[in-house]
């Protein structure tokens, strides 16, 4: 089991070997999720997009866990939700990945112990979530969700995705019972 | 083709066209069954620097309500909120009341 502490330089975690390696899988994971092409063949890669921050995609990912992550802006304006997400998505998506990065950076793959101050703690929360947000999506979780039964083939997700779960409320609980944040 | 340079005529986009540039607009979050309340709270307070009392309060609105108005003002900030509030993995909105 993963350890969650506070001191006063942040945060300090302790992962098991195999911990270390299945979270770090997942957050490559995402990494790889949000780094790739807008799932749209009507456009193609523009080496100055990730320069500029802004590209030419107006439209929601298909990928229902991916549209989870790559919000629209606007509930209620289609034209306005496309010019939002001409103008944001590319950088929404550099961002993710490099939160995922930073987390794969802190994280060895060997486990052991991780040390966070608060930016970092900020990354590892935002990527935990974002992990939590795929996961959750694709397994179609609801607030008043049982326990699958051990045959039921989301229970190996839904395993997973309580120990996430459990890992972020740790992380959010040591970082907001310190006093600087009242 | 080559060689024309013409400027291609640019489409009027601006939301105030179609929007009274007066009015303010708001930032809604919106109730999702995945988002930890706790790290919801935490994001409020990180991002808006609320007090733990304000954000709340708020969180409990987007939960037991389905959505909750965290800030108001000029359309771009609101643009700017939505924006950070995608990067920390909540669903939020902007629209003009």
């Amino acid at each position: 089991m993963e350890w969650v502490g506070r001191r006063k330089a942040g945060i300090v975690m302790r992962f098991d070997p195999a911990d270390a390696q299945v979270l770090r899988g997942l957050v490559t994971g995402v990494r790889e999720l949000v780094g790739g092409r807008p799932d749209d063949a009507a456009h193609p890669a523009d080496p100055l997009e990730e320069l500029v921050g802004t590209g030419t995609n107006t439209q929601a990912p298909r990928d229902p866990a991916l549209a989870r992550l790559l919000p629209d802006g606007y509930a209620d304006d289609e034209e306005a939700a496309a010019e939002f997400r001409r103008l944001t998505e590319t950088s929404l998506r550099q961002h993710k990945s490099e939160t995922a990065q930073r987390v794969l950076d802190s994280l060895p793959e060997q486990g052991g112990k991780v040390c966070l101050d608060e930016d970092a703690t900020r990354a590892w929360m935002s990527a935990l979530n974002d992990i939590r947000l795929v996961i959750g999506t694709r397994l179609d979780v609801t607030e008043e969700m049982d326990t699958p039964e051990p045959s039921d083939p989301r229970a190996p997700g839904y395993e997973l995705y309580r120990w996430l779960t459990l890992l972020q409320e740790l992380l959010v609980e040591a970082t907001v019972g310190g006093s600087h944040f009242d | 083709m080559a060689g024309t340079l013409a400027p291609e005529r640019i489409e009027e986009t601006e939301h105030g066209a179609r929007h009274d540039p007066d009015r303010p607009w708001i930032t809604i979050v919106w109730n999702d069954p995945i988002n930890l309340m706790s790290y919801v709270v935490y994001v409020f307070q990180d991002l808006f620097g609320y007090t733990r009392d304000k954000a709340t309060a708020l969180m409990l609105d987007v939960h037991y309500k389905g959505k909750a108005v965290v800030s108001s003002g000029r359309h771009e900030q609101m643009e700017h909120d939505v924006s950070r509030l995608h990067a920390a993995g909540l669903w939020a909105t902007l629209q003009q009341p």
